[in-house]
């Protein structure tokens, strides 16, 4: 149903504060960020003034009516109001960078154009003023003929200014002034007018002919005349023969009216001091500085993570423990206690208890992007994206990967050119998302981080920062040599040329970076208790049955009676050693010695039992039938069956290791149930082969190099048919990581084993 | 049966149907978005062919002049 309530379109050029003023405007909390392109869909929210409702709609940002990339057409139909099912903006606000005002002008000379009400917003006066620039905003008001109004978005200054004059534009008269074209021009469009008949509006009918196969061009020749073409390039070389050859025309009379406009109302230092942004920029876009720069970040990043996170996950692990013995102690044994102890508190938990290492990645995160270095990141990546047949614009979609490849391959939409769109979307899965950085940091820690080795002397402080950063390059590296492969096969097309806007280094808001780490922490806990939640549970059900042992009784209440004895042998061994200290007997030693003998046979009839069970359940009836597939891998069963139940989500990875190997009581321990899991990996035995290490930091690595590599995602799968429009590419895009991930885990293995030796 | 394996039986009956309806979701909304949940774009609405979405020429001619 159309709404009654007048709309407000807010629109402006990438990065220059439109989100942020929706928020301001709307009170609304959508994301923002310091480099172009986080919008790539509309926002839609209200605002009150004066008792009366508004309807904003935040858009992508657009440098130019004529759009090329999706997000920018969303924008401009909006604008233009051809979206169906959206009312027509009733006012238009135009968002400029005060500290770039003739560029931002372009876009709102466009505007005028539509025979809509326009409010220009001037925003980052604070930016203008620290760069020297004065802007006389009353006259450039008169010059302009809009209402002109100076906001500061990020602190809400000036936006009940800005509220009192979009009311006052509703119903007002568009604007008046607009740059003139040429006569020669002016009258192509009138003929061409006349040729197309019907009231096409001058606006349309100019981006007919100034874009050369764009969207109007397309729309027209759909819609209306199927041979269009030959008129047009003939209109189009009898402009270029008149000196107004297009596009450039478009840019020639626009600047040239906007520099007029300005140039009384607008005053710039002559000769502007180099900034702190200049300076910075010197270093953190040289060719080898700023790689160096990067790769230090990006080390101190992952190291960090390690090294902050471990008290927290202490903590979280011990609460685990608690609630996990709490809960085992209150039943009897049986399958619901299984499933809440073994399936619920330890799956779950043994993903949950990385929650502080998620939190420290995405502040991080926040504080390079609200900083504004991820733009400099992208510009350094451009080079090596170059070299793939892509430019750096790609750079951002990956960068979003590293958080979830969903919103990455989403923001690959700000991309012009389909080829290349579908390229980065392919590879975009390649890098190390969020979810992977539980199996990382598992393994990391069990295999690969040495406690005791842990001090700057004997440099192993460095190894886990260095191996988890090294998993997150393996997809930096391999994505543009997956694009370079597309780029010259499947969607063969020239590189195109990368231009991105530098935003201006800033503090990073604590807000900001407080509310990404937040939202990110509390995202982590929602899917782990959603889908990882029932996702272990059913594993654990798969797991489970059957539960009949050979004998027919019940392998629960078997291994429960198995432990019953084995805890009663233990006490009375704990009681004898303590009569031992008081009063030492050889007898009584050797008696000593006899039940912790008996005890360790107990725990191995135990494992054996365990192990059976597994083996003859549902899940582990899979797992051995996949075991020969893995084994090159230096796998076993029970590893490639937790690699096959992780495809709903890579986390389960974590829980299902914790099922397989971490059933029955667990110890009572200060370390939690996460480091016992790396405990118990660390000790587990091949099911062939009880003296020899199933884990081992070949195996760890070829596990962690699968997990960089396949495309374990149903959600991924899902968003690249939705974006793609086919089931081609998802197809392929499981297919070719699949393959590359075996291969990659198959190498490291077979590297790794040779090099150790083990 | 015992009680302990009927409520362990509901929990999996009822952890198999989430997990099936969200898999129908994530694949099926071909109209309003359903991510992985887990990101932030669980709400994040599916792309949009702009050719469909846009509204014909002659009505946006009449639309114009209203």
């Amino acid at each position: 149903m159309k709404s009654t309530h007048p709309t407000i379109a807010l629109v402006g050029n990438p990065n220059t504060g439109k989100t942020t003023l929706f928020n301001a405007l709307s009170g609304l909390n959508q994301r923002v960020g310091n480099y172009p392109g986080v919008t790539v869909e509309t926002k839609k929210g209200k605002f009150h003034w004066q008792g009366q409702t508004f309807n904003v709609i935040d858009l992508p940002g657009a440098y130019s009516l004529a759009a090329r990339s999706p997000d920018e057409m969303v924008a401009v139909d909006v604008i233009l109001g051809r979206e169906e099912g959206e009312a027509k903006p009733d006012v238009v606000v135009a968002i400029v960078d005060a500290s770039n005002l003739e560029r931002n002008l372009y876009l709102t000379t466009q505007l005028f154009e539509l025979g809509v009400p326009v409010v220009v917003a001037l925003n980052m006066m604070d930016v203008a003023a620290a760069q020297g620039i004065t802007i006389d905003v009353a006259r450039l008001s008169e010059r302009l003929n809009v209402p002109v109004i100076p906001v500061q978005a990020n602190k809400s200054k000036g936006i009940q200014e800005l509220k009192a004059a979009v009311a006052k534009a509703v119903g007002a008269s568009p604007p008046k002034l607009a740059p003139s074209f040429p006569p020669a021009f002016e009258e192509e469009v009138a003929s061409l007018g006349r040729k197309l008949a019907g009231d096409v509006p001058s606006f349309l009918l100019r981006r007919l002919l100034i874009d050369v196969g764009g969207q109007t061009e397309r729309l027209f020749k759909t819609e209306t005349h199927n041979h269009l073409d030959e008129y047009l390039d003939s209109a189009r070389a009898r402009l270029a023969q008149a000196g107004c050859g297009v596009p450039a025309i478009e840019a020639r009379v626009r600047y040239g009216w906007i520099r007029q406009a300005t140039a009384d109302c607008l005053h710039r230092p002559v000769q502007r001091p180099p900034s702190w942004t200049d300076r910075i920029d010197a270093v953190l876009t040289h060719r080898v500085w700023g790689l160096l720069v990067f790769l230090a970040i990006m080390f101190i990043v992952f190291q960090s993570i390690f090294a902050w996170a471990k008290p927290l996950m202490e903590a979280i692990g011990a609460g685990q423990e608690w609630l996990g013995a709490w809960v085992g102690a209150g039943l009897e044994p049986g399958p619901l206690r299984s499933l809440l102890v073994d399936g619920v508190v330890k799956g779950v938990g043994s993903v949950l208890v990385f929650l502080p290492q998620i939190l420290i990645l995405f502040a991080f995160v926040a504080v390079l992007e609200d900083c504004g270095y991820m733009a400099r990141a992208a510009y350094l990546m451009d080079r090596l994206m170059a070299r793939a047949g892509l430019n750096g614009k790609s750079f951002i979609p990956l960068l979003s990967s590293m958080a979830c490849a969903v919103p990455g391959i989403m923001a690959a939409r700000v991309i012009e050119n389909r080829r290349d769109r579908f390229a980065t979307i392919v590879v975009a899965p390649l890098m190390s998302c969020s979810a992977r950085l539980p199996v990382y940091a598992l393994l990391i820690g069990a295999f690969l981080a040495s406690p005791e080795e842990a001090s700057i002397t004997n440099w192993g402080w460095w190894r886990p920062g260095v191996v988890l950063f090294a998993m997150y390059c393996l997809g930096l590296v391999l994505a543009p040599l997956v694009a370079f492969a597309l780029k010259r096969t499947l969607l063969r097309g020239e590189t195109p040329v990368f231009v991105m806007e530098m935003p201006l280094y800033k503090r990073p808001s604590v807000r900001i970076v407080a509310r990404r780490a937040i939202e990110a922490g509390w995202q982590f806990v929602y899917r782990a208790g959603t889908l990882i939640l029932a996702s272990m549970i059913v594993i654990w059900a798969l797991l489970y049955f059957p539960a009949t042992h050979p004998s027919g009784d019940n392998y629960d209440r078997l291994l429960a009676e198995r432990q019953a004895d084995r805890d009663r042998w233990e006490e009375q061994a704990d009681d004898l050693a303590k009569e031992l200290e008081d009063r030492p007997d050889s007898d009584k030693q050797r008696q000593l010695q006899a039940m912790r003998t008996t005890i360790e046979a107990m725990d191995d009839e135990i494992r054996e039992l365990q192990q059976a069970w597994k083996a003859q359940s549902y899940l582990g009836r899979v797992g051995r039938w996949l075991e020969p597939m893995v084994r090159p891998l230096g796998w076993d069963w029970r590893i490639g069956l937790a690699a096959l139940a992780s495809f709903p989500a890579r986390e389960v990875m974590v829980g299902t290791l914790g099922l397989i190997f971490q059933q029955g009581e667990g110890d009572a321990s200060e370390e939690g149930y996460q480091l016992q899991l790396g405990r118990r990996l660390q000790e587990a035995t091949w099911d062939d082969e009880p003296t020899r290490k199933l884990f081992n930091v070949p195996v760890a690595l070829s596990i962690m190099v699968f997990f960089a590599l396949c495309c374990q995602c149903a959600s991924t799968l899902a968003v690249i048919k939705r974006e793609t429009h086919s089931w081609r590419w998802p197809a392929f895009t499981f297919v070719y990581m699949t393959t590359l991930a075996y291969l990659g885990a198959l190498l490291v293995y077979q590297v790794g084993s040779l090099w150790s030796g083990v | 049966m015992n009680w302990q394996l009927t409520v362990a039986l509901a929990f999996v009956a009822l952890a198999s149907v989430y997990l099936a309806r969200r898999a129908y979701r994530s694949w099926s909304a071909a109209t309003r978005g359903d991510g992985c949940g887990g990101c932030g774009c669980a709400a994040a609405p599916a792309p949009r062919d702009q050719s469909q979405r846009r509204i014909s020429l002659s009505r946006y001619m009449v639309r114009r002049q209203q």
